[in-house]
C-alpha cells in the first residue's frame, strides 16, 4: 500500500518536472541513456547490415546441391563439399590438440603455481606476446616446422596443428580466467573436507569453472574458423575431397578469400559461402553453449 | 611483555586438573613468511566439550584454527614450531606429509557458509564417495542422518536434488556442519560459524553446538562474548601483543568469566559488557 503509493507519487512529480521542463539532473540522465541506447542501436545496424548483406547477395546461391557437390571451375559453380569437410579436419585437428593442452596449462597456472612466482608471471606474460602475435608469423612457423622440418608437407594435418598453436594462449587464457574466477572457499571446502587436490579438482572446480572452459573453446573454434593467412603456408588451397590427414585442403575462410580475389565472376560463390560460414559460426556457437549448460546442469545436479 | 609469558605459565600449571585432553599445542610458533602471527601457544583442548577461543581481531584465532588441521599448508611460506598433538600424535611430524588422514578426524566449518555449488545431496554424497562410501542405500542414510543430527532434514529432506545454493544462509551453514560430521571426525573446528548469520539462525547453531559436544570436540572462534558464555565450557583468550598472537588466558568458562586471572581478560569482558 505504502510502496504503491510513493511509486505514484514519483510518477507524478516526474510528470509534473516533465511538464515545466527539464532539471539539470534529467537532462543528462536523457543524454546518457540517448547516448547508450544509441550505441547499442549502432552496433546492432552494424549486424544486422552485415548479415542482411551476405543473406540478400548469397542466398540465391544456396542450395542442398550446394553443400554436397565438388568444387567445380574454381568455384565458379558445383558446391563447397569439400571444402567443408577439410574445414572440419582442421578445426578438429586444431581443437583436439589445443584444448587438452590449454586445460593443462590453464590447470597449472591457474591451480598448482603461485599467482605472483616468477615463474607463473613468466609463463603468462609470454602467453600475452604469442596472443598478439599476427597470424601470418604462425603461418610461416608452421610451414617451417610440420610442413618441413616434420615432413607432413602442405596438409590439413599442418594446417590444423598450427592453428592449434595460433589458438592456445587465447585458450590458456580463457581456462586460466574460469579457474580463478571459482571461489577460493570451495576449494578450502575441498581441503576441510580431506578430500585431495586431484579429485577436488575434479569434482568441484572444473564443473564450476566450466563457462570459462566453454568460452575458451569458442574463441578458439572462432580464431580457426576465420583464419586465412596461417593456413595459406601450411593446409594450402586445393579444392579436391580429402582422402586423410595428409592431404592438402582448404578451409571455407580461404575459399572465401581465393573467390572474391583471384576468381572473376566469383563473387556469388563468396557471398554463398559466407553465408554458409555465418549459419556455421552461429549453429556451433549455440551448440557449445547447450551442450556446456547441459554438463554443467549434470554434474551440479547430479 | 613478560608479563604475559608469565601469565600463560602459571595458567597452564593450573589448568592441568581438567578431565581428558584431546587436543594440546606446546609452544606452537606460527608465521607468515617472516610475520610471526602465533607465537608460544600453550593450549589444552579438553575431549566432549566446547572450547570457544575469543580475542580481539588480528589476534591469531583463525590462524590458530588453521594450525589444528593444517590448513595452514595451503598457504605456502608458513612455518610451524612447537607442536600440535591430537591424542597420542604429532600431527606435523607423526602424521607426515599427508594432512588428509588428520583432516578425516579434524572437520572444519568455515565463517561463511561455503556449500559446493551442487544440489544438497551432492553436497553430502561427494565427501563420501571420495573416502569410499559408494553404495547407494548407505549413502541415502548417512545422509539423512546427517541431516536430521543438523535439524535439516525436517526443512529440505524432500527436497535434496535443489541446489545448496538457494538454501538460507542458516541452512546453509547447518548443510555446512553435516557434510562436516558425515566423515565422522573426532574434532569440530568452527571459525565464527554464526557470524554471517542472523540471530535465529545463530541460536540454532549454537543449540546445535550444546547437542554435538556429547559426541565430538568442538573448537568454536567467536568474537562474541555473550556466545561463548552461552556455549563455552573452556574458553582460550588470544590477545594481540606487538603484532603477534599469543595465549593470555585459558580455563573452564566459569571461572574464566567470574574471575579472570589477567587483567587484559578483566578489561576485555568488561569493556564488551
Ligand atoms: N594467509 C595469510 N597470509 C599472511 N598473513 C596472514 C594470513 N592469514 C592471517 N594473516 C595474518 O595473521 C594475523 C592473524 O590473523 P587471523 O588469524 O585471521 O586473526 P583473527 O582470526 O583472530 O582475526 C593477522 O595479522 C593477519 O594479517
Ligand atoms: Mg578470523
Amino acid at each position: 500500500m505504502n510502496l504503491s503509493f510513493r511509486i505514484n507519487s514519483n510518477i507524478d512529480s516526474n510528470r509534473v518536472a516533465s511538464l515545466i521542463g527539464l532539471r539539470n539532473g534529467q537532462l543528462w540522465d536523457l543524454l546518457f541513456s540517448a547516448a547508450v541506447w544509441g550505441s547499442v542501436l549502432i552496433v546492432a545496424m552494424v549486424f544486422l547490415w552485415l548479415v542482411g548483406d551476405v543473406l540478400i547477395r548469397g542466398v540465391s546461391a544456396v542450395s542442398w546441391d550446394f553443400l554436397v557437390s565438388p568444387v567445380i571451375d574454381s568455384g565458379r559453380s558445383g558446391g563447397i563439399a569439400p571444402v567443408l569437410v577439410s574445414t572440419a579436419c582442421i578445426v578438429a585437428v586444431a581443437l583436439a590438440v589445443a584444448f587438452p593442452l590449454a586445460l593443462a596449462s590453464a590447470i597449472l597456472i591457474a591451480e598448482f603455481l603461485p599467482r605472483t612466482g616468477t615463474v607463473s608471471r613468466l609463463v603468462v606474460a609470454s602467453f600475452d606476446v604469442l596472443a598478439g602475435m599476427p597470424s601470418i608469423v604462425f603461418g610461416l612457423f608452421g610451414n617451417a616446422l610440420f610442413n618441413q622440418l616434420l615432413g607432413f608437407g602442405y596438409s590439413l594435418l599442418s594446417g590444423g596443428l598450427t592453428l592449434a598453436c595460433m589458438v592456445l594462449p587465447f585458450m590458456i587464457k580463457a581456462n586460466v580466467d574460469g579457474l580463478r574466477a571459482v571461489p577460493r572457499s570451495y576449494r578450502e571446502a575441498g581441503d576441510a573436507l580431506a578430500m585431495s587436490r586431484t579429485s577436488t579438482l575434479w569434482h568441484v572446480l572444473l564443473p564450476a569453472a566450466l563457462p570459462g572452459i566453454i568460452a575458451g573453446v569458442l574463441l578458439g573454434m572462432g580464431r580457426a574458423l576465420a583464419e586465412t593467412a596461417a593456413l595459406l603456408f601450411t593446409s594450402g588451397y586445393v579444392t579436391r575431397m580429402p582422402e586423410s590427414l595428409m592431404d592438402s585442403g582448404r578451409t571455407i575462410s580461404i575459399h572465401i578469400y581465393d573467390l572474391a580475389m583471384n576468381v572473376a565472376g566469383g563473387d556469388r560463390m563468396a557471398y554463398a559461402s559466407a553465408l554458409i560460414l555465418v549459419v556455421l559460426l552461429i549453429l556451433i556457437n549455440t551448440a557449445v553453449v547447450r551442450l556446456g549448460d547441459w554438463i554443467q546442469r549434470r554434474s551440479l545436479r547430479a | 611483555m613478560d608479563r604475559i609469558t608469565e601469565a600463560t605459565s602459571y595458567i597452564q600449571e593450573q589448568d592441568s586438573s581438567s578431565g581428558n585432553i584431546c587436543l594440546c599445542t606446546e609452544s606452537l610458533c606460527l608465521s607468515y613468511g617472516t610475520r610471526a602471527a602465533l607465537e608460544n601457544v600453550n593450549l589444552r583442548i579438553p575431549s566432549r566439550a566446547v572450547t570457544a577461543i575469543i580475542g580481539p581481531s588480528g589476534s591469531g584465532k583463525s590462524s590458530f584454527l588453521c594450525c589444528l588441521n593444517r590448513m595452514t599448508d595451503l598457504c605456502c611460506s608458513t612455518t610451524i614450531e612447537g607442536s600440535v598433538r591430537l591424542g597420542e600424535h604429532d600431527i606435523h611430524r607423526d602424521l607426515g606429509k599427508n594432512p588428509i588422514a588428520l583432516r578425516r578426524r579434524v572437520g572444519m566449518v568455515f565463517q561463511h557458509p561455503n556449500p559446493f555449488p551442487f544440489s544438497i545431496w551432492k553436497n553430502l554424497a561427494l565427501p563420501l564417495k571420495h573416502h569410499g562410501v559408494r553404495n547407494k542405500q548407505e549413502l541415502s542414510s548417512v545422509i539423512e542422518q546427517a541431516l536430521r543430527r543438523v535439524g535439516l532434514w525436517e526443512e529440505v529432506g524432500d527436497r535434496l536434488r535443489d541446489s545448496a545454493l538457494t538454501l538460507s544462509g542458516g541452512q546453509q551453514q547447518r548443510l555446512c556442519i553435516a557434510r562436516a560430521l558425515v566423515l565422522e571426525p573426532e574434532v569440530l573446528l568452527m571459525d565464527e560459524p554464526c557470524s554471517s548469520l542472523d540471530p535465529l539462525s545463530t541460536k540454532c547453531i549454537e543449540t546445535l553446538i550444546g547437542q554435538l559436544k556429547n559426541s565430538y570436540t568442538i573448537v568454536v572462534v567467536t568474537h562474541d562474548l555473550a556466545q561463548a558464555r552461552r556455549v563455552a565450557d573452556h574458553v582460550a583468550l588470544f590477545w594481540n601483543a606487538d603484532g603477534v598472537g599469543r595465549l593470555i588466558e585459558q580455563g573452564p568458562a566459569a571461572r574464566v568469566f567470574q574471575h579472570p586471572e589477567h587483567e587484559l581478560t578483566t578489561s576485555y569482558l568488561e569493556g564488551q559488557l
